[in-house]
């Protein structure tokens, strides 16, 4: 697939999610990204991974993501690392491993499949020790009808911490979340928004556009979740939006958010 | 370039929307050209208004047949409309939708409709429809409504076997798409439309392999999206193509009694 954009992906997944069924090496994920003719992505553990040895799985799955920017850098020249809420209070250290030591941008959540809610008292005590480094980012998943990451729930981090700059991962999923996500955007200066898994009907991309501009939101494939083709980006490239917004929504505000260099 | 195969099970018309509006019948057949879409199964805008009550729905079921007469080449088939809360009129509309309109099914928005799908005032709507030999049923679900759960399509397709259903948008998610599974193993009367659907996780690969070829169609959602990426779903799946042309027509064309011209 090729176009005259400067796609940055704001989100990809390494390594085997327990909960769906999907995996994705590294190889697959560079050549998914080819296929869509994205240059480059923020990449961060699947969510769901078995962790039978708690928090050393969850080190050995920040190593490979570690290892893959490294192997990668023009690829992946960002991620972000796995913190456990469920982990309890030994997790912390794992914050400052990883965002200090390593080099990750911050953290990623999917509290579906973490256990505990966006908003449990552990995940304040994890967002507050990533809170200490300057410049860091936490990216939570969110959806509408979850009990564990209900989107308000995401968002009471985010009014906790409004130094911290949060994304929220599959913001426009079907059109209760859009509705909300336009609701509660205004509120939040320190969140972005990522269009992974958007509902394809009822015009998302030209809603947000015009009802919040262009400024918050950011392209994201899912990739590894499905065989090549990412229909999400698609959903952009045919809005009916001005083209410096398809820029900024493709890229520009990736690049901008993460500081990762034309 | 219109592909003769396809037929579109999910095109709705809003017959009070300003003439060449989206969703005016000529909005709707300017998008179903930009989409290489040649034949669609009309049916009304589920939310239409109702001041006139059943009035209204008869209203809207003269349009859809006006629609289908005047279009036939693009508009093969026409769906009518009916509402629970119209109670035994109700009835009376849906059966004369079916018979003197000559309309090939009626489509269900039991969220609009303020009832649930397994509901009484359901009951004597799909009565009437069930003395219609070949009547097919369009009932929308959804896996988070109260009122149109897919659980209670099956309940209904259970109690009238005599009558073919098309779950609307039935894959809108991981967990709608678990629901449609085990609708589709409960009940052999029941189809499912990809209109809506989620595009990750494989969805059309994942609904030939559960459900089978033969009970899925395509559907656009038109005039809710502008460009069917639904369509560009099915075209890159990794199925058949023998399965493909199923889905993107023949399946519906054997629904609703059409010719296999196409095959
Ligand atoms: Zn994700």
């Amino acid at each position: 697939m090729t176009n005259h954009y400067d796609i940055v992906d704001v989100h990809v997944h390494l390594g085997a999610s327990a909960a769906l069924s999907v995996a994705g090496g590294v190889d697959d994920l560079l050549r998914k990204l080819d296929v869509n003719g994205i240059g480059c992505a923020v990449l961060s553990p699947i969510p769901g991974q078995e962790d039978p040895d708690g928090i050393e799985s969850t080190r050995a799955v920040n190593d490979a993501i570690a290892a893959a920017r490294d192997a990668h850098p023009d690829r992946f020249p960002r991620i972000l690392a796995a913190v456990e809420p469920r982990h309890g209070a030994p997790a912390l250290p794992e914050v400052d491993r990883t965002v200090g030591d390593l080099g990750f941008s911050g953290l990623s959540f999917h509290n579906d499949f973490q256990g505990f809610p966006a908003d449990h008292p552990t995940m304040f005590t994890i967002i507050e020790r990533l809170a200490a480094h300057p410049s860091a980012i936490a990216q939570l998943h969110s959806a509408i009808h979850s009990w564990l990451e209900a989107p308000f729930q995401v968002g009471k981090l985010a009014a906790a911490f409004p130094e911290l700059r949060f994304v929220n991962a599959h913001a426009l999923m079907d059109p209760t979340q859009t509705s909300y996500t336009l609701w509660q955007a205004p509120q939040l200066p320190n969140m972005y928004f990522d269009t992974c898994v958007s509902q394809k009907y009822g015009f998302p991309i030209e809603r947000v556009v015009a009802e919040l501009g262009d400024d918050r939101f950011m392209f994201g494939s899912d990739i590894p979740y499905m065989r090549d083709r990412c229909l999400d980006l698609d959903l952009i490239l045919h809005a009916d939006v001005p083209d410096e917004s398809k820029r900024r929504i493709l890229g520009g505000n990736a690049r901008r958010l993460f500081d990762i260099p034309e | 370039m219109p592909d003769p195969t396809v037929l579109d099970v999910h095109v709705h018309v809003a017959f009070d929307a300003p003439t060449g509006s989206a969703d005016s019948v000529e909005g709707v057949l300017r998008t179903m050209d930009a989409n290489g879409i040649d034949t669609a199964v009309l049916s009304p805008s589920p939310s239409y208004e109702t001041p006139l009550g059943v009035r209204s729905t008869a209203a809207q079921n003269d349009a859809a047949r006006r629609a289908v007469d005047a279009w036939p080449d693009r508009f093969p088939v026409g769906l009518g409309v009916a509402e629970p809360r119209h109670g035994r009129r109700g009835a009376d509309e849906a059966h004369r939708a079916l018979t003197e309109l000559g309309l090939s099914g009626l489509v269900f928005d039991n969220d609009v409709c303020g009832q649930p799908i397994d509901g009484d005032a359901m009951r004597p709507l799909l009565d009437a429809a069930a003395t219609v030999p070949g009547a097919v049923m369009a009932v929308f679900t959804m896996a988070y409504s109260v009122l149109r759960s897919p659980f209670r399509l099956g309940v209904v397709a259970r109690r009238n076997p005599s009558l073919r259903f098309v779950s609307f948008n039935a894959f809108m998610d991981i967990t709608h798409e678990a629901a449609s599974v085990d609708l589709a193993e409960r009940q052999p009367n029941i189809w499912f439309d990809l209109a809506c659907a989620k595009t990750q996780l494989s969805t059309v690969e994942r609904a030939v392999q559960q459900i089978g070829a033969d009970r899925i169609l395509f559907g656009s959602a038109i005039p809710d999206v502008a460009r069917s990426h639904h369509l560009e779903m099915v075209r890159v799946a990794d199925i058949d193509d023998d399965d493909r042309a199923l889905i993107l027509g023949g399946n519906a064309r054997r629904l609703f009694g059409l010719e296999e011209a196409a095959r």
